[in-house]
């Protein structure tokens, strides 16, 4: 369903020194450097699944997804959507996708949403009953069907993004691109669009390509993810075998029956370990090679109530991966 | 055919909706373009009060050439004139995105979109000065039958050549100088030909053909080489816009940051 073979894009950037010298230079003389914002990136994705495509900010999710998408044409390598060459730009493959993307609006800002759902219908000549069937089901499930008649410009935030999500899913597409679709969100409505997301994948089954700075969009929702950085990727796979593979360490908990006034030093000066105030819990990261041993040790030396190895989520693994640790 | 009208209609109930929501803004862009009319138009009569002829034309012949480029002018602004700045902003701000994804030629959705509803009204104003001095000029029964021919002939190289210009919003990004650059040549086609000095002339000449040929022609059918000529032309324009040019700039597109 998709398949990419040493995709790259770079992007000619214009490059300006501070200050009114530097502007009147730059107008007569441009400094440009090259910014390869995709590298030679391979990738082979089934015709259904949830896959979260990590990486920081410029890391080049959203190139990755304006090529997918037939948006902007690769500077070397390919890339195949569903059988087709997206930059061709067929009808009929556009038919087949979609894209949100949580900082831009696809909707028309001054009318109200079902106007532009209206528009969307003609666009993909969706058949009237088949319309208001799908527009009534999915109003049902965001809760906003008593928004339909409401300028785009008066929603909030969330209404908005809602709105969005159900504007790309009316044609019922194969492959949907979603590139931050929480971003700015609350709590509440993040969670709202996490649940609708898994609900809608589970009973249509799409290829659905998700980015996200929300670590808990993608626990919640991908069974695989993609981790790019400076445009390469470094990592295909589970989310189990994700943090695996880039957390070597576990974080053993422990709760002593007492408080421990002297530990081990040997522990202490070789791993990080953190106390409660009252001394009577420890938090120690171990390497995975190391906890059986160190869990031992622990065990025979103190009066340990309870313990246990503390969940790893992605985020963590994420702000290790990012910070270089 | 049906579809694109079908999606076109709708372009036209979107634009409606989203214009008169906004009623004081609706009723002032209707006020300013009637103005813009009046006082075009009678610019030219107070001139005629005072001469017999511009050039080759007596008082009738140019009113009627004067409320041609009207007519095509508020058919231009009720139909496309929005979609241009819009398109610019599009590109600048990345949300051309969209109009690439969509399943139809990207190329009708960004030129018929966005109608400019409140010059419904004036481009019946218009149309009724043309043909109110089309009588006064004495048109033939044939030259009536060729009126709309040469509007839609006007028209498609009106806006050939602003499809042109805007192309390089792909390269400059911000838009400004160009859309400038469009509103000159608007300008440019509203005056006839013959007030242009030779040498002028020759440089000018796809911009005067806009509404100069069509209506040399409609007032005397010895140009109709000129208007076959012409109408060749905007073939061969719109040929290579759709089928070489614009699919070309779209490959330069390099949409926005997020």
């Amino acid at each position: 369903m998709i398949e990419c073979r040493k995709l790259s894009r770079d992007f000619k950037v214009f490059k300006k020194n501070e200050g009114f010298k530097g502007t009147v230079r730059s107008f007569f003389k441009r400094d440009y450097y090259i910014n390869p914002a995709v590298k030679d990136f391979d990738l082979e994705l089934g015709s259904h699944g949830l896959v979260g495509l990590l990486g920081p900010n410029g890391s080049g999710k959203t190139t990755l997804m304006k090529m997918m998408t037939g948006i902007i044409v690769p500077s070397r390598g390919t890339v195949k959507v569903l059988n087709e060459i997206p930059s061709h730009r067929k009808n009929s493959f556009k038919k087949n996708i979609s894209l949100v993307m949580g900082q831009k609006a696809q909707l028309w800002w001054d009318i109200p949403v079902m106007d532009s759902f209206l528009l969307f219908q003609k666009y993909y000549e969706i058949e009237e009953t088949d319309f208001r069937k799908r527009v009534n089901e999915l109003g049902e499930r965001l809760n906003t069907r008593k928004l339909f008649h409401i300028p785009v410009r008066k929603l909030s935030l969330g209404e908005r993004m809602k709105m969005e999500l159900m504007a790309c899913l009316l044609h019922e597409p194969k492959v949907i691109f979603l590139d931050e679709p929480t971003i700015g969100l609350d709590i509440v409505a993040q969670k709202s669009v996490r649940a609708f997301l898994k609900d809608y994948y589970q009973e249509k089954k799409p290829l659905i390509i998700l980015t996200s700075h929300y670590m808990a969009d993608v626990e919640a929702l991908c069974e695989k993810i993609i981790l790019i950085l400076e445009g390469v990727k470094k990592f295909e796979g589970s989310i189990d075998d994700f943090k695996g593979r880039f957390r070597k360490e576990k974080t053993l908990v422990f709760n002593f029956e007492e408080e421990v006034k002297s530990f081990s030093r040997d522990l202490e000066e070789k791993f990080h370990c953190e106390w409660s105030k009252d001394r009577s819990q420890l938090k120690i990261r171990v390497p995975e090679k190391q906890l059986k041993k160190t869990v031992i040790q622990i065990l025979n030396q103190f009066s340990v109530s309870d313990f246990h190895t503390e969940k790893v989520g992605v985020e963590e693994v994420m702000d290790e991966i990012l910070s270089g640790s | 055919m049906k579809k694109y009208l079908s999606v076109y209609r709708e372009f036209f109930k979107s634009s409606l909706s989203e214009d008169l929501s906004f009623r004081a803004n609706f009723t002032l862009q209707f006020l300013m373009n009637a103005s813009f009319i009046g006082v075009y138009f009678f610019t030219s009569v107070f001139i005629f009060n005072h001469v017999e002829q511009i050039g080759i034309w007596d008082k009738d012949q140019f009113l009627f050439f004067l409320c041609f480029a009207l007519f095509v002018d508020q058919i231009h602004y009720l139909i496309f004139s929005f979609n241009f700045w819009i398109f610019s902003d599009e590109v600048r701000l990345g949300s051309f995105d969209f109009t690439l994804l969509k399943p139809y030629p990207s190329l009708f959705i960004t030129f018929f979109k966005r109608l400019a509803t409140p010059g419904v009204f004036t481009v019946f104003l218009a149309f009724y000065m043309l043909i109110y001095f089309g009588l006064k000029a004495n048109l033939s029964a044939w030259m009536w039958l060729s009126l709309p021919f040469c509007v839609v002939l006007s028209l498609a190289l009106l806006l050939s050549i602003e499809v042109l210009i805007s192309i390089f919003n792909f390269f400059t990004i911000e838009g400004i100088g160009i859309n400038q650059a469009r509103l000159q040549v608007q300008q440019l086609c509203r005056w006839p030909d013959f007030i242009y000095k030779n040498p002028a002339r020759l440089w000018l000449i796809p911009f005067l053909a806009i509404t100069s040929i069509p209506v040399r022609y409609l007032l005397d059918f010895s140009y109709w080489t000129w208007l076959a000529i012409l109408s060749a032309v905007v073939f061969l324009f719109w040929f290579a816009i759709i089928f070489f040019i614009w699919p070309k700039a779209l490959s330069f597109y390099e949409s926005a940051s997020s």
